[in-house]
């Protein structure tokens, strides 16, 4: 064979294998065609189809960006260097407030690693959260807090089936915006931000509504494109479109808008989270639960157990008469304390009589007084009960995550006429405070209480709940600044006095105090004021603690509870005499005790009686001086006796021996001296000249 | 700006530059004298070597002082020449290309657009030339000896010292042509990259006193513009139709309206105060404590750069900058005072509001003090404020220093009583022979405002950015020079690859030379390369004390041998990022005339003992014989 033949020959066989090559190169490597909108398309070859099946395929990250491409190929394989050494690049420039450099080394990361989803979140953060909070004025805090999520919008044009990017996005959009401390700037700036919003309304350009719309987008490409909840609680993130709303609705509130549009709002929410309660939602246990049916399974139990009680024919009734029957006298007497009045030890009683007369059904069915012909039936039926008791159990659990019940009456509540009307006046009330119209505050103040207490009558749960707690500890203390501007204690008919009353009551150191209190008492009963005192002391402690929990207690607002602080006082008061000790100058609630007593109708008259006894002074009428002044001291001394600690205080001692004084001059004149029996002698031995 | 290291006046840096450099050569001279004979003599023997020695000195010295220009003229235009055979064009149609496609990497939206230009037309430029450089100046020689091409020149009547120069000189002159063609096209592309306009949303437009009427057009308005490049201004116009587009992204444009037939038109012009080279006055910087005692230092809030420190507010504590040259020549009628400030904030305070300072003027001769501005904060933007010849304060009294009794300064306030005026003049009663200080104080209680010596100055003038962007070359230039000499000294001696590695190698090392001083010095965690490497094998970690014992002391003792070595290599290295000016460009300030002078005398001095170096090792060559 010549060599032309030979090498014509040899190119021959290698485009024969060339050709043979392309097919399994096709069948392995040819690309998908499925359209991300459509899902229309060819799947590809097999490493096509592999990609897919674990998520890995470029063409489903997004576009292919021509600079991207460039840059990750000019690095020539050494990508994961050069990121790392633009990430040190970023840091150092963070470090030195160099934010030009922080964006553009940024810029070029994302360029060399745009589907490494953690380079975009954790960035992403940074801008918003870190860089943001490194600014002074907060509308460049804001400029930043923008930047990040721009920064995320970018990231998911590059990852399109990364609902993790568009989480962030809501998430940054809502809450860093919604709950900053400048959240009201925040607020204020997004609603004029043209750049940010585009063409959307701008009634509209409410951050949670577009923060909710973003958690939409996220929740879509998971049910309808099958995206990946990689790192995600379902529960959580399938609540917080529905929260959004809910935040909405307050935020509006916040800044002045009731009426219709906050009613719909609150509608809004009580639909969306209506719809999150039928959400099937895949626990760890293999259950599928539905937060909104807790109320169905709880019925369908009953049902079964009223089915077993039927075939029972009685026996649940004689068992409830049995246990009835061994109750103690205790336990008895604590079942029918009504509960916000009984004692620790009643709670725990109470607590256990209960348990006992909860009957099980599994109770009813093995009681040898069951009928044995109904007992393949029941045994079907406990069967029953005890598959929707796990499911009730784990969906009260579930539900317990986001607070659902909470939410639910929540958005009821804040739909109601009342609840919207008692809102509106207190925000009123507060504008007026600023206005410095006093009166209109107050009427406001007093008004939107009884509105609010109305509510917390419907739904007592609001009671013991944190976030109506907040509202309510800004009404009261709005209210307490304008009664304070009055000089002024609150109403004895205050609406919300029962409120705090009961946040009272379930504040932990009542337990304390009335342990206290008891030992206290027990030691006055050995008579032994040494360990009374230091028992009605502690008490005393305990009480501070609250009225710091509840400052407006200082100010009456419920009176019942300050009659019972100052009555621990004048006991402890007493409990230092009798072991011959005095009040201290430091005692922990002299402030709240001379509240009360500048607010004493008694203290007033003594005033008025000083004030008389200084004009006939001044008048040089000594007679009706020294009467005046006898007459105020009397007055002092009943003062006294009812706050008995205030001898102790320093800014009222000296103060009450200046009148002291002006009586001896009185009396000098009239060549008298203080008589023995003097009223306030025990002043003018703690603060009198030696 | 941040400038971390203090840039020495000319005068200063004289005293020590050239004493170091003829210390650093003596020392080489010394040290190639002493190798160079030993070779000689062990070669030779002890007195044909040294006789030797004393002929290769002798033939240096007419090498070194009697060169022809016209001879090194024409090797260098031949090594120009040759160069251009292969194809360095090439690298200029790169950096073409790298222009065109610029856009896609330089984000126009960026707050500070023309620093991202400037950076990086700057880098390219010195990424592509001094790669350029790198290959042209090992590989050049190394080639002529393989190709025998040298011979040819080395028959003619050329010194060997010729050769090394002309090489040098050939490449510094098709480098500078390169440079000075890709500054003009840069300057061109920053300039109309940066160039736009926007149009006024006359919608947005409405009177700035909400009582009048916008409509009848006679009034000062206030507004919006388009959103052009990632940015938006916002929009001021006054009652005759001229008004500005208000600073933003480091720029402002000029608006003027007209009357189009029916229509209202506002025309408004290209960007302004982006492309400028401020002439900074910058005054040293001390600090007076929350007593007006001076103190070394402010207040350290725990911020992990300590480049500011910062000054306590709603107390006496003080920055207080001394500026000399404060002449009515120098500033004409106004004081324009610039200052970059950072806020630190204890507590929340009044969040629409920013922290509240006060300048105040101090003569430091009389003491005179005026309270000249209360302002609010900017931070990390410049804040600019014209001060008055006519200066009316709204207090004025002296600070005078006294000695407490336990020594420390402290600055007392003293009534003026009888000298107390309503307006003060600043040259003439707050200034003496030119000197002037201003005092920085916080006035809001548990706010902090944190400066540094740079963050505050005195705009005297504007110098022209475009040759300020020269300079920005000029600094390329420098670091092209010096490949250059590292490049051609090497292949002297070695082959191309060796010596363009070699080079390589000295432009990492010269880049950091910081880094390589500071392990050097031992001021780095985890100790020298031994006892790394122990820490590398035994997973300990940088902080923690080695276990004493011989192991430990065997390491710790190489290391420091080592460590003298890595000094005595960074002190021959030149520091090539100290080269680079590219960041008074891009922030605006002009490259200051002793930084060009020191740097530029600093790169001669490498330049020349690259020469003389590379003159020695190619006279040991036997084709130069």
């Amino acid at each position: 064979m010549n060599p032309r033949r030979r090498s014509f020959i040899r190119k021959a066989v290698y485009l024969v294998v060339i050709f043979a090559l392309l097919f399994p190169i096709y069948w392995l490597g040819a690309p998908s065609t499925v359209d991300t909108e459509t899902m229309k398309g060819s799947r590809g070859g097999l490493l096509a189809q592999k990609r897919e099946k674990n998520g890995l395929e470029q063409v489903y990250y997004g576009k292919i960006d021509p600079t991207s491409e460039t840059l990750r190929l000019a690095t020539l394989g050494m990508r994961g260097i050069a990121v790392d050494v633009l990430w040190l690049k970023n840091i150092e420039y963070q470090k030195k407030k160099d934010w030009t450099n922080v964006s553009a080394t940024l810029n070029q990361i994302i360029k060399l690693q745009p589907n490494f989803i953690d380079v975009w979140r954790h960035q992403g953060w940074n801008l918003s959260y870190n860089c943001s909070a490194e600014f002074d004025d907060y509308r460049e805090r804001y400029h930043w807090v923008i930047k990040g999520i721009d920064f995320l919008k970018l990231g998911t044009t590059y990852n399109q089936r990364e609902p993790r990017l568009l989480r962030d996005i809501a998430s940054f959009i809502s809450r860093k915006i919604g709950r900053s401390d400048e959240h009201k700037q925040f607020r204020r700036l997004f609603r004029e931000d043209d750049d940010f919003n585009g063409a959307l309304p701008k009634s509209e350009r409410d951050n949670w509504l577009v923060g909710k719309t973003w958690f939409r987008k996220a929740e879509d490409l998971i049910d309808t494109q099958k995206a990946s909840t990689r790192g995600m609680n379902p529960i959580v993130f399938r609540s917080e479109a529905g929260m959004c709303q809910m935040n909405h609705g307050a935020a509006i509130e916040k800044e002045g808008v009731f009426g219709e549009r906050a009613r719909r709002a609150w509608q809004q929410a009580a639909k969306d989270w209506e719809e999150f309660g039928q959400y099937a939602i895949p626990t760890s246990t293999g259950l599928i639960v539905r937060l909104g049916q807790l109320d169905r399974l709880v019925g369908e139990r009953q049902e079964r157990f009223d089915e077993i009680n039927k075939l029972g024919q009685g026996i649940h009734q004689k068992l409830q008469e049995e246990r009835l029957s061994q109750l103690t006298d205790a336990q008895r007497k604590a079942m029918n304390t009504p509960p916000r009045e009984r004692t620790s030890e009643q709670f725990a009683l109470a607590q256990e009589a209960a348990a006992l007369l909860d009957i099980e059904p599994q109770e009813i069915v093995r009681n040898r007084r069951f009928p044995r012909e109904h007992l393949e039936k029941a045994k079907k039926l406990l069967e029953h009960i005890a598959q929707v008791e796990e499911l009730a159990r784990t969906t009260k659990s579930y539900r317990g995550i986001v607070n659902y019940e909470y939410w639910q009456n929540r958005a009821e509540i804040e739909q109601m006429d009342e609840m919207r009307a008692g809102r509106e006046l207190v925000f009123r009330g507060g504008e007026a405070l600023a206005e410095g119209d006093l009166s209109a505050a107050l009427d406001a103040f007093a008004r939107g209480s009884a509105h609010w207490f109305s509510v917390l009558q419907r739904y007592p749960t609001l009671m013991t709940d944190s976030s109506t707690g907040d509202d309510l500890e800004e009404l009261l203390e709005e209210y307490g600044k304008a009664l304070d501007q009055r000089d002024e204690l609150f109403p004895p008919d205050f609406a919300l006095a029962p409120y705090i009353r009961a946040q009272v009551q379930d504040n932990p150191k009542m337990y304390q105090i009335g342990a206290s209190m008891k030992k206290a008492d027990e030691a006055e009963k050995a008579d032994d004021p040494g360990t009374a005192c230091s028992f009605y002391f502690k008490a005393l402690e305990s009480w501070r603690q609250i009225i710091e929990d509840l400052p407006s207690l200082e100010q009456r607002s419920d009176p019942f509870t300050t009659a019972t602080v100052l009555a621990t006082i004048r006991k402890y008061a007493e409990s230092l005499r009798k072991n011959d000790q005095t009040v201290p100058n430091d005692f922990i609630l002299h402030r709240f005790v001379r509240v009360q007593m500048e607010h004493d109708p008694e203290t007033r008259e003594a005033q008025r009686a000083m004030e008389r006894a200084e004009d006939a002074v001044a008048k040089q009428d000594l007679a009706a001086a020294r009467k005046a002044y006898e007459e105020g001291f009397a007055r002092w001394r009943d003062i006294l006796e009812r706050y008995p600690t205030l001898v102790g205080d320093g800014t009222l001692g000296p103060e009450l021996m200046i009148l002291v004084d002006g009586y001896r001059d009185v009396l000098k004149q009239e060549n008298q001296e203080l008589p023995k029996d003097f009223p306030l002698q025990e002043i003018v031995d703690r603060y009198g000249q030696p | 700006m941040v400038l971390e290291t203090e840039l020495l006046p000319f005068r200063e840096w004289l005293l020590w530059g050239p004493f170091v450099w003829l210390l650093v050569m003596g020392s080489l001279a010394v040290a190639g004298l002493f190798f160079g004979s030993l070779v000689a003599v062990i070669r030779h023997g002890p007195a044909a070597g040294l006789a030797a020695t004393g002929r290769v000195l002798a033939a240096a010295v007419g090498d070194l002082f009697c060169m022809s220009p016209r001879r090194v003229w024409a090797l260098a235009w031949l090594a120009v020449k040759d160069s251009l055979r292969r194809r360095v064009v090439v690298v200029f149609i790169v950096f073409l290309l790298l222009l065109l496609f610029a856009g896609w990497f330089l984000d126009p939206s960026s707050d500070h657009p023309l620093r991202l230009y400037i950076s990086f037309v700057l880098t390219a430029t010195s990424y592509l030339v001094l790669l350029l450089m790198l290959f042209l100046s090992a590989l050049s020689l190394p080639n002529d000896l393989k190709n025998k091409t040298l011979h040819t020149v080395v028959t003619k009547p050329v010194r060997p010292s010729e050769i090394v120069l002309g090489r040098m000189l050939g490449f510094v002159v098709l480098g500078t042509t390169l440079l000075a063609l890709m500054s003009a096209i840069s300057y061109v592309f920053v300039v109309r990259g940066l160039a736009h306009s926007h149009e006024v949303v006359q919608a947005s437009l409405a009177a700035v006193d909400p009582r009048q009427d916008a409509d009848q057009g006679a009034v000062p308005l206030r507004g919006e513009s388009t959103r052009v490049n990632g940015h938006r201004h916002d929009v001021r116009i006054d009652r005759k139709g001229q008004g500005l587009l208000e600073m933003t992204q480091d720029h402002y444009h000029r608006v003027a309206r007209r009357q189009d037939g029916e229509k209202t038109v506002y025309e408004v012009g290209q960007p302004e105060g982006m492309l400028v080279a401020r002439v900074p006055v910058y005054g040293k910087l001390r600090f007076m404590d929350s007593q007006r005692h001076v103190a070394e230092r402010g207040t350290n809030v725990g911020d992990e750069w300590a480049y500011r420190s910062y000054i306590q507010g709603g107390s006496l504590a003080a920055g207080v900058w001394s500026f000399e040259g404060v002449t009515p020549t120098a500033f004409s009628d106004n004081l324009q005072l610039e200052m970059t400030l950072g806020v630190f904030r204890t507590y929340k305070g009044d969040i629409e509001q920013g922290v509240a300072g006060v300048l105040l003027l101090r003569n430091p001769k009389t003491g005179l003090t005026v309270e000249a501005k209360v302002f609010k904060s900017r931070e990390f933007s410049t804040d600019v404020h014209r001060l008055p010849r006519k200066i009316t304060p709204t207090a004025a009294y002296a600070l005078q220093p006294e000695k407490d009794p336990d020594g420390r300064i402290k600055y007392v306030r003293k009534p003026l009583g009888a000298d107390a005026k309503a307006q003060y003049d600043l040259f003439d009663d707050l200034t003496d022979d030119g000197q002037l200080e201003v005092w920085l104080q916080c006035l809001d209680p548990e706010q902090y405002f944190g400066v540094a010596q740079p963050d505050l100055y005195l705009r005297a003038r504007d110098a022209s950015f475009a040759l300020n962007f020269v300079k920005g070359y000029f600094g390329i230039w420098m670091q092209m020079v010096l490949v250059i000499g590292f490049g051609v000294m090497f292949s002297t001696f070695l082959t191309g690859p060796v010596a363009m590695l070699a080079t390589v190698g000295m432009l990492i090392g010269g880049f950091f030379r910081g880094y390589m001083i500071e392990l050097a010095l031992g001021q780095t965690w985890g100790g020298g390369p031994v006892e790394s490497l122990i820490r590398i094998l035994t997973q300990d970690n940088v902080v923690s004390d080695l276990p004493e014992g011989i192991r430990t002391t065997v390491a710790q003792t190489v290391d420091s041998v080592l460590q003298r070595g890595l000094w005595v290599v960074a002190q021959l290295l030149p520091s090539f990022g100290d080269y680079d000016c590219a960041s008074y460009v891009a922030y605006g300030f002009n490259v200051p005339g002793n930084w060009i002078a020191e740097r530029g005398l600093t790169a001669l001095g490498f330049a020349v003992a690259l020469f003389v170096v590379g003159y020695f090792f190619l006279k040991t060559r036997e084709v130069a014989r």
